[in-house]
Formats: structure tokens, sequence, C-alpha cells
């Protein structure tokens, strides 16, 4: 039973909790991808600080 | 930002599951180089992104290119799945009124006494209830404060202007939670017997 009026400490017990614990992950190909998407909302942002025409726009 | 990393402390980090606040990970979807060298760092461990940061992380974003970008950044397979279950959240929900409450008694007499936010309370609560296979980088040590949390390492960043800026990696401290607990715990047994003898 939980209350809020008197909490007690809750820890897991390390079951079940994380699905996937030994995920697979091909880094490498995903770091890459992750890259472009840092680079694409680079530009982006650096439209929205510079380009006074897109501001007006969006008025 | 160029960042300065102790690789020595990469086994403090060694299997274990690494939440990442909304700071850290907003810093790192800004910048590459930041971005390569934590994951770099993390690539023993197993970065999670807690679902309270992924509402941090997506709510308001102005543009919808932006926005697109920022939602397959952050279901890139890099981060373990976290599946929200109802239970747990109960259970979170305990340790973030639990947390709040030895909080604000540990900051009593404090000059800079700090406030925080519901998101980061959950977020805390989430980093105490996997404490024993859990770590958290944050740029706000204040709201993971060091009677609760261990400092394990640091990731130093030079910013363009020159100015340095960091994010710890911080761990839920059993024996330190332990007695601001039963601090807090002896302050409300007295003020119940208090209140019971009037």
């Amino acid at each position: 039973m939980f209350d809020l009026t008197n909490p007690k400490p809750n820890f897991a017990d390390n079951r079940g909790v994380f699905f996937f614990n030994k995920h697979k992950r091909d880094d490498k190909k995903t770091i890459d991808e992750m890259i472009e998407l840092i680079r694409e909302n680079k530009k982006v942002s650096d439209m929205i600080l510079n380009d006074e025409a897109f501001h007006r726009s969006k008025l | 930002m160029r960042p300065f990393i102790d690789q020595s402390s990469k086994k403090l980090i060694q299997g274990k599951y690494i939440f990442l606040d909304n700071d850290f990970l907003g810093e790192v979807f800004k910048d590459e180089i930041l971005f390569k060298d934590s994951f770099d760092f993390f690539s023993d461990g197993y970065p999670v992104i807690d679902p309270f940061t992924q509402f941090e992380f997506l709510r308001d974003v102005f543009l919808p290119e932006q926005r697109i970008l920022k939602e397959k950044f952050i279901t890139k397979e890099i981060f373990a799945p976290y599946i929200n279950h109802q239970q747990v959240f109960l259970k979170l929900q305990e340790n973030a009124i639990l947390l709040s409450k030895i909080y604000m008694h540990q900051y009593q007499g404090r000059k800079n006494k700090q406030k925080t936010g519901p998101i980061d309370l959950l977020l805390a609560s989430r980093v105490m209830y996997h404490s024993k296979q859990s770590v958290l980088v944050t740029g706000n040590n204040k709201h993971f404060p060091s009677f609760i949390f261990d400092v394990l390492a640091v990731i130093n960043c030079q910013e363009s202007d020159d100015s340095m800026r960091s994010f710890s990696i911080v761990e839920f401290s059993h024996d330190k939670f332990t007695n601001c607990y039963n601090q807090l715990i002896n302050l409300e047994n007295k003020t119940n017997n208090k209140l019971s003898s009037k």
C-alpha cells in the first residue's frame, strides 16, 4: 500500500525492471547517425538565431 | 565545447545504467564533440533516458523540424529502453515525497536553500530506486545534493567563450540516505509526541 502521507523508501530488487539488460547496440552506426542529427539541429538553431526573415515569417 | 574527462574513472560506471539529466542531454544534442567523447566514456555502461527527462527534453519545442530531430535523437538504440510501469511509478512518487522532506529538513538553517522541482525529485527518486546499478549525469548538483549523493566523476567542458562548465556523475549513497532518513524520523516522532501530549 502506498501512502504519500507516510512515505517509506522503495528500492528495486533488480529483476525485471530493465527488460534488455544486455541491450545490443550497433554503436558506430548509431553514433554516426546521431552526429548527423546534432549537425542538422545546429543548422536549424543557427537559422533561428540569424535569419531575420525567418522570424518575420513566424510573426 | 571541449570536454576533459578523467578516463581512469570509467571503471566506476562499468555495467551501470547511466541516467542523463535534461541539462546534460540538451548540451549533448547541441555539441557533437561532447556527445562523442562522453558516449565513448559511457561505452562500458548503459545510457538511459528516464521518461521524465524525455518529457523535459521534448517540451516547449517551437519548430516542427527541431521536434522531429529531437524525437529521432532520443529514440536511438544507444539508449537502453526503460519500461514505464504504473507499479514502479507509485514507488517513485513515494520516494520523491520522502526525498523532498529530507531535502527541506537538511536545508534548514542553511543560507542557500534550494527548491528542487518535481521532475528532478522524480529523477532523484528513480536513481534512488535503482541505486544498486545506476548513476546520474547532471549539471546541477544542488538538485542531487551531497547529503544524499556521492560524486563519482566530473566531465569538465571548455565553452566557446573560454568559460568552464561541469557535469557530475553522481551515485545514490545508502549510508547518507539512512542517516538523513533517521534524522527525519526522529524529528517526526518528536513532533508527533508533542502533538499527542497536548
